[in-house]
């Protein structure tokens, strides 16, 4: 077993919190994942999972789970979804999520960059995002672990994916490699190396490598334009890495081979001075049935990193809202390797949810509340003018004369 | 490998008037094309030829051809048809023209197929300008670049489009791979850039040295560890198994380039030989073929190169096998115009059409692929106005593997 995969770097109260209590959310409609949705539902939460969902049958009648909760929080019409989950977070520049003097780190850990006071963790989880895999940037060929990591609570798993990248970032004219076709010969030297060293021999870096080669970890790979995308499918097929890649602009020029080859892919947010050309695609992928998940960065640099943003501007783009829901919930969560944990809300799972006053995807809709792991994080309490439906959305425990 | 070509056309108004499809057309019938007067890639134009193209190939190529049943005739009277344009040296396709990976000075095992971009849309304009087959070789500031490859400018997959994977070691002379290195003479060395070559002299020392040590470890015995994946390829250009693409532009680094072919016994191809009107008898002697800089480009580049309008000419009358490329990065015309200046020089107009068909396919070793009409050969095709050597000439229709990839009313 790999010496990272139980190395919880703990940071305990780092974030003020509530303490995890006993909550039971009730209202008018569940996203229960994108697929399965429940009307009128009661969920209640205990020790920071979902333990129970239910639909009421008539909501004048008495409610399920009545008397097992310490809170009970009423949103008669609003809509509940699990938290969205960021599968590619550098933090933007400040993080220093890459070492660059030498290209080739595989065995960094972001982990080790985590710092749990950072101000966007508390921006992510005000605009829904509850989980995070925390990964290396793009300015190193192979940079290092992700983690996972749960806005606002401290902590942060150095057991996620390998990130490796092909993209121009990763070019530095001071040192080795200074050119994609440089990139990829050093990339394959040392995976090739691996044939010449037994599992115990080698130092951190092979031992790094070899875990991912045929198949073991994960690797999320960045990549933009047709020419960098094809050299890393050319590298998944010849050592069978079980990837993803991150970016990937021009997929829509190589969407056979991507099909071929079997990848997801973790597209760059969204936001209103996206070009026209990566607006499509969304749409284009999931026309040809290719798996993939939004990050809430951009090659722009988004300042707030905004999953919903991304799937509000998708589903406008004519995305139906069921694929979209998933970019940012079950699609991510299968690529941090959680897809058991989070990104839906049924029994056994995290209780990590948002209420939102209409559909999540509707950009008029407001975030009500956020739960993580059973805690609420957040919960606007001065609300600004409203139009008569989202009134009647608001808890009637919190609604004041 | 699908990587799906979409053919874009400019919207200039007067092409988007003539631009009947943009996009490949399926063409699985046999396809009779006659009428035409047809330069087959040596010789001259000749009346009455027809060629009958099937599945890709060039099924037949004579007079009066029986045409089958289901066959598709188009009549291209007036029009002049070429075979598909080879553009001997280019940059298409790579993230910058220098695409070099700059960590070493010596990088011949570096692949130039890595970094290639087939999607790009430099590919469209050398189709458009009737360029079917291109070399792409990696840049020149290393003194070994690495490995080239020859590829097709339009197809249905990278795969199928790639006719020679790594084709031709680029190899630099000259002041070109020493430009950014420094001397440690006045500071501490403090990058990767402090080291040989920084001039001329030490260039040739990098080569000669690098071309040693592949011999010594080619004739090593057992036990001592294999060659490395670098050596490897040096040992292949040494065993013949790889020309030696050497971009040579003043006089001294052409006479260098043959000393050294001569010396280690490795086939040279010499690119650019700005200078050639200095060597023309050691070029001729050595039988040494030439990839010619573009003849329009009139200033020297890196090395202090003067170049002269009648270069092409003084090689090809000196019995030399010269083709034209449109380089890396020096702003050339299409390779038409180029050949046409190569024609404004003094060539002959049939050499100058054989420099950018059959001769370039001679020297980059497909020509039993592309570069001539014959019968066998793939059914890359250019369908010219008129004749394509005339300043206002335009292709009318590009097939390449007998699918129509340009085509214009």
């Amino acid at each position: 077993m790999h010496r990272f995969a139980t190395l919880p770097l703990l940071l305990l109260g780092a974030t003020p919190q509530a303490a995890s209590e006993k909550l039971l959310i009730r209202a008018g409609y569940a996203h229960l994942d994108p697929d399965q949705g429940l009307a009128n539902p009661s969920l209640l939460c205990e020790g920071g999972k979902v333990t129970e969902v239910a639909s009421r049958p008539d909501p004048s009648g008495k409610a399920p789970f009545e008397g097992r909760a310490e809170k009970v929080l009423d949103f008669p019409t609003a809509i509940v979804t699990a938290g969205f989950i960021d599968p590619h977070c550098t933090l933007g520049d400040r993080s220093q999520l890459s070492e660059p003097v030498e290209s080739l780190t595989p065995e960094l850990r972001a982990a080790q960059a985590f710092d749990p006071y950072d101000k966007s963790w508390k921006t992510l989880y005000r605009k829904g995002v509850t989980s995070v895999v925390f990964s290396p940037d793009d300015r190193n060929l192979a940079g290092g672990f992700a983690a996972f990591a749960k806005p606002g609570s401290g902590s942060a798993r150095g057991d996620n994916y390998l990130k490796l990248s092909l993209t121009r970032a990763m070019l530095n004219r001071e040192r080795r490699p200074t050119s994609l076709m440089g990139g990829v010969e050093y990339l394959r030297n040392r995976l090739d190396a691996l044939k010449d060293v037994t599992a115990e021999q080698g130092g951190p870096a092979l031992r790094a490598l070899r875990s991912v080669v045929g198949g073991g970890r994960q690797v999320g790979i960045s990549c933009r334009g047709a020419g960098e995308i094809g050299a890393v499918l050319d590298l998944v097929e010849a050592y069978g890495f079980s990837a993803f890649l991150i970016h990937a602009d021009e997929a829509d020029k190589v969407l056979p081979r991507l099909k071929e080859v079997g990848v997801s892919v973790v597209l760059d947010a969204l936001d209103y001075s996206t070009s026209p050309r990566r607006l499509e695609l969304p749409g284009i992928l999931a026309r040809h049935e290719i798996p993939f998940a939004f990050s809430g960065e951009s090659k722009q640099k988004t300042r707030s990193p905004v999953l919903r943003r991304s799937l509000a501007i998708a589903v406008r783009q004519g995305l139906p809202p069921k694929t979209a829901l998933a970019a940012v919930t079950t699609v991510p969560a299968g690529l941090a390797g959680a897809g058991d944990r989070v990104g839906s809300l049924f029994k056994g799972r995290d209780a990590d949810l948002l209420v939102w006053s209409g559909q999540p995807w509707d950009l008029r809709a407001r975030l009500l509340l956020v739960v993580r792991d059973g805690r609420i994080l957040f919960q606007p309490k001065v609300e600004p003018e409203k139009s008569e439906n989202e009134a009647a959305a608001e808890p009637a425990t919190e609604r004041k004369e | 490998m699908t990587m799906r070509i979409r053919s874009r056309l400019p919207i200039t108004l007067s092409l988007a008037l003539l631009a009947l499809a943009a996009r490949p057309r399926s063409q699985d019938r046999p396809l009779l094309l006659k009428g035409g007067r047809v330069f087959t890639g040596s010789g001259s134009f000749q009346e009455g030829l027809e060629i009958l193209i099937e599945e890709g190939k060039l099924k037949k190529v004579g007079k009066s051809l029986a045409a089958p049943e289901n066959a598709e005739v188009r009549d291209l009277e007036g029009l002049h048809v070429t075979p598909g344009l080879i553009d001997g040296n280019t940059s298409l396709g790579l993230p910058s023209p220098q695409e070099n990976e700059q960590s070493s000075e010596i990088t011949p095992h570096m692949r130039v197929l890595d970094s290639i971009d087939p999607e790009s849309r430099g590919f469209e304009h050398a189709l458009r300008d009737g360029v079917t087959t291109v070399y792409v070789s990696p840049g020149g500031y290393n003194v070994f670049g690495g490995l080239g490859i020859v590829i097709k400018t339009a197809g249905p997959s990278l795969e199928d489009r790639v006719i020679r994977e790594d084709a031709d070691l680029r190899m630099t002379l000259g002041r070109m791979p020493g430009m950014g290195n420094r001397a440690p003479r006045y500071g501490t060395p403090t990058s990767i850039y402090y080291r040989r070559p920084t001039n001329r002299m030490g260039t040739i020392w990098e080569i000669r040295k690098a071309f040693y040590d592949a011999d010594k470890a080619r004739g090593s015995k057992k036990g001592v560890a294999e060659p490395g994946a670098a050596t490897q390829v040096l040992i292949d250009a040494l065993d013949h198994k790889l020309k030696v693409r050497t971009t040579a532009r003043q006089d001294q680094d052409i006479r260098t380039a043959l000393r050294l072919a001569e010396e280690f016994g490795i086939d040279v191809v010499i690119d650019e030989c700005t200078e050639a009107y200095y060597a023309l008898d050691y070029i001729a002697a050595a039988k040494v073929p030439v990839i010619a800089a573009p003849p329009s480009v009139h200033i020297g580049r890196y090395d202090g190169e003067v170049p002269h309008p009648d270069t092409l000419k003084l090689l090809s009358e000196a019995g030399v096998q010269v083709a034209i490329q449109t380089g890396q990065g020096l702003g050339a015309l299409p390779l038409v115009r180029e050949a046409g200046f190569a024609v404004r020089g003094g060539m002959q107009r049939d050499k100058a059409l054989e420099s950018i068909t059959s001769v370039p396919a001679l020297i980059l070793g497909v020509e039993d692929r592309v570069g001539s009409i014959a019968e066998g050969k793939d059914a890359d095709l250019v369908v010219w106005s008129r004749h394509p050597l005339s300043p206002s000439s335009r292709a009318v229709a590009v097939y390449i593997d007998g699918q129509p990839r340009i085509q214009q009313n």
